[in-house]
């Protein structure tokens, strides 16, 4: 990697890190974040990443739980780096009691619970609901079923190549995410991906911690003011960072 | 009384029986022939129309790329045969009002009138007796409010560019391949073996050619009887290097004297023609088999069967309002609803209808209805 490029990353990174404390300082979250690469640092992870990969190597079972956790896009990927990044994931989450993330990684948790039980230890998983990309309409559900079934993954705003899908803070300008909210798909069903939904709840939640209105709050899936959700993520989200 | 609750016990147990027997046909059959069940898309797309929000629909072999063009308002071609051996009637109709939805969201339509068809089968005597029923049929297209710009009728016979690109696209199959699909009973003759073999196929094909607009996506809605033609079409899109045709299943409309068996001209009682006057439309539907018990008391106490009943279908297929289907099924299952009383709703929805569709039919004159016939000369192959 040249020069150039390495300093432009560590720019970007530097950046996201600042964006990430601004988060939790305006929304007042207690969040203690860390660096993936001091992570990988640190010895009990140094040691749970050994003891898991040996788990791994010995037991068939751990492989096919990891594989379901892949789109299969990229099990190919995966698969040439021996499962590196599962095996990262599980050793993470063995240093912790709980872990939050999206349905898929049940059986990342899985393999975790398995060591965990053997050291006669338990460990809780929450999974939140799935994001959708917003600007596309219907068919797009149904031509790409994977991503109905397992949404994108919420942090990662470049999941799947759908960048310009979503609203990346700092990033989208109000012009692009008004035509993505006009041109998403927005459905009364249930059980059928809402990504407008999904951004109506950010922005009232946001609401929420900034007017300090703890109510547990209750959400009409299929009767929200759509109108409502730019000027409420500027007012409370856009505008404080 | 005790007896009579045994007899309404007995009977509603029948009537289940019938149900669970209509719906384990028809969903074997989508099992065992690489169909895939529409109730998915049914999900997305059922705030469009009633076809889509009532389930009516039940499988589809590769519908994904009619739902892109649907979803960007782009049109596409829906192709959809009649065979032309009797009147139209509520069947028929229920179709039509399908392909008429789809061309509200943008599909140009194709209908072929395979007169050909009827009489190698021998439900006509000849050709033009097909043809005189297809001609018979358009002006109630007209009525229905289809646009001729974008609706096209071809009688086969009459279309003699066709049977030149059916021995193109017939030459891509074997006999043996279509024994397997057909049966021989239904390949027993050349006329048979060329009308199955290549002209079905050839028509649906045809509308890939540059006269058309080229390679695209073709949908053709059928019932499961013609799901090997499509099967056919598939194979040899294929083979020729276009794109195969996608498909949606459309269960048949309730023979009006038997649910396990098809609304259909042929069966005595079982059709209502489009044609038919009130006085029979009401003879009919007294006659009609139904989904409700035969007693009053065993009617409240254990309700209706909406999906056996060709009474109450008939409004599921041909009603749009959907809350007032969606209300009546439920007081028509519950019990609340009596049998009477869903008669009556359907013949008098039935009688507007028909008479509103008859009067219409009169008014166009020929002009208007040759424009619906299809002119394209094909010069391709």
């Amino acid at each position: 990697m040249d020069a150039d490029k390495q300093r432009r990353i560590a720019q970007k990174i530097e950046n996201n890190i600042d964006l990430i404390d601004k988060i939790i300082s305006t929304f007042k979250l207690n969040i203690n974040p860390k660096l993936m690469s001091n992570i990988l640092r640190e010895d009990n992870y140094i040691k749970n990443f050994e003891q898991i990969t040996d788990l791994y190597r010995r037991n068939k079972s751990s492989k096919e739980l990891f594989m379901k956790t892949i789109l299969k896009n990229r099990l190919k990927q995966e698969e040439a780096t021996d499962f590196l990044y599962s095996r990262e994931e599980v050793a993470i989450i063995l240093s912790y009691d709980y872990k939050v993330g999206p349905p898929r990684e049940k059986f990342y948790d899985q393999v975790a619970l398995k060591y965990k039980r053997y050291k006669n230890e338990t460990f809780g998983g929450i999974y939140v609901k799935p994001t959708y990309p917003l600007g596309v309409n219907f068919d797009f559900f149904i031509t790409n079923p994977e991503i109905e079934k397992y949404g994108l993954t919420p942090y990662k705003s470049g999941s799947n190549k759908l960048q310009s899908n979503r609203i990346i803070l700092q990033n989208s300008h109000n012009q692009t995410i008004n035509k993505l909210i006009e041109n998403s798909y927005h459905s009364n069903e249930v059980s059928l991906p809402n990504p407008l939904l999904d951004l109506y709840i950010i922005a009232d939640l946001a609401k929420r911690i900034v007017t300090s209105d703890y109510d547990f709050p209750v959400y009409n899936f299929s009767n929200f003011d759509v109108g409502n959700i730019l000027p409420s993520l500027n007012k409370y989200i856009f505008s404080k960072l | 009384m005790k007896k009579s609750t045994d007899l309404s016990e007995y009977e509603y147990s029948e009537k289940l029986k019938i149900k669970a027997k209509l719906e384990k046909d028809t969903s074997k059959k989508i099992d065992g022939k690489s169909l895939k069940s529409f109730d998915k898309i049914n999900k997305y797309m059922k705030s469009i129309n009633y076809f889509f929000s009532r389930g009516i629909i039940n499988a589809h072999l590769d519908f994904e790329p009619i739902a892109q063009k649907i979803a960007n308002k782009k049109s596409f071609y829906i192709i959809s045969g009649r065979n032309p051996s009797g009147s139209l009637h509520l069947g028929h109709l229920a179709l039509f009002k399908l392909l008429l939805e789809f061309q509200k969201l943008g599909a140009n339509i194709i209908i072929p009138f395979t007169n050909d068809e009827s009489y190698i089968d021998g439900k006509t005597k000849d050709f033009e007796t097909g043809k005189n029923i297809a001609m018979q049929t358009i002006p109630f297209l007209a009525a229905l409010g289809f646009n001729p710009n974008k609706t096209k009728v071809l009688i086969h016979t009459d279309y003699i560019d066709l049977y030149r690109i059916a021995m193109y696209f017939g030459n891509f199959i074997n006999i043996n391949q279509l024994n397997s699909l057909f049966g021989q009973e239904s390949t027993n003759t050349p006329s048979k073996i060329f009308y199955r073999g290549a002209l079905q196929l050839a028509s649906i094909l045809m509308l890939q050619l540059k006269e058309f607009g080229g390679k695209q996506n073709v949908l053709v809605p059928v019932s499961l009887d013609q799901h090997p033609y499509i099967l056919l079409a598939r194979d040899v899109a294929k083979k020729s290097n276009l794109i195969p045709p996608s498909e949606i299943v459309i269960p048949f409309l309730l023979g009006n004297k038997n649910p396990l068996e098809k609304m259909s001209s042929s069966i005595e009682g079982s059709a209502i023609r489009i044609t038919d006057s009130p006085d029979k439309i009401r003879k009919l539907i007294n006659q009609s088999y139904t989904g409700s018990l035969s007693t009053l008391d065993g009617h409240k106490l254990y309700g209706a069967i909406p999906e056996i009943c060709p009474v109450f279908q008939i409004l599921r297929y041909l009603h749009e309002d959907d809350d007032y289907i969606s209300n009546l099924q439920s007081e028509y299952r519950e019990g609340l609803l009596l049998t009477s009383e869903l008669k009556s709703i359907v013949t008098k929805f039935l009688i507007r209808m028909t008479t509103d569709l008859q009067s219409k039919a009169e008014e166009f004159d020929k002009k208007y209805i040759e424009m619906f016939l299809l002119k394209t000369l094909i010069s391709s192959k």
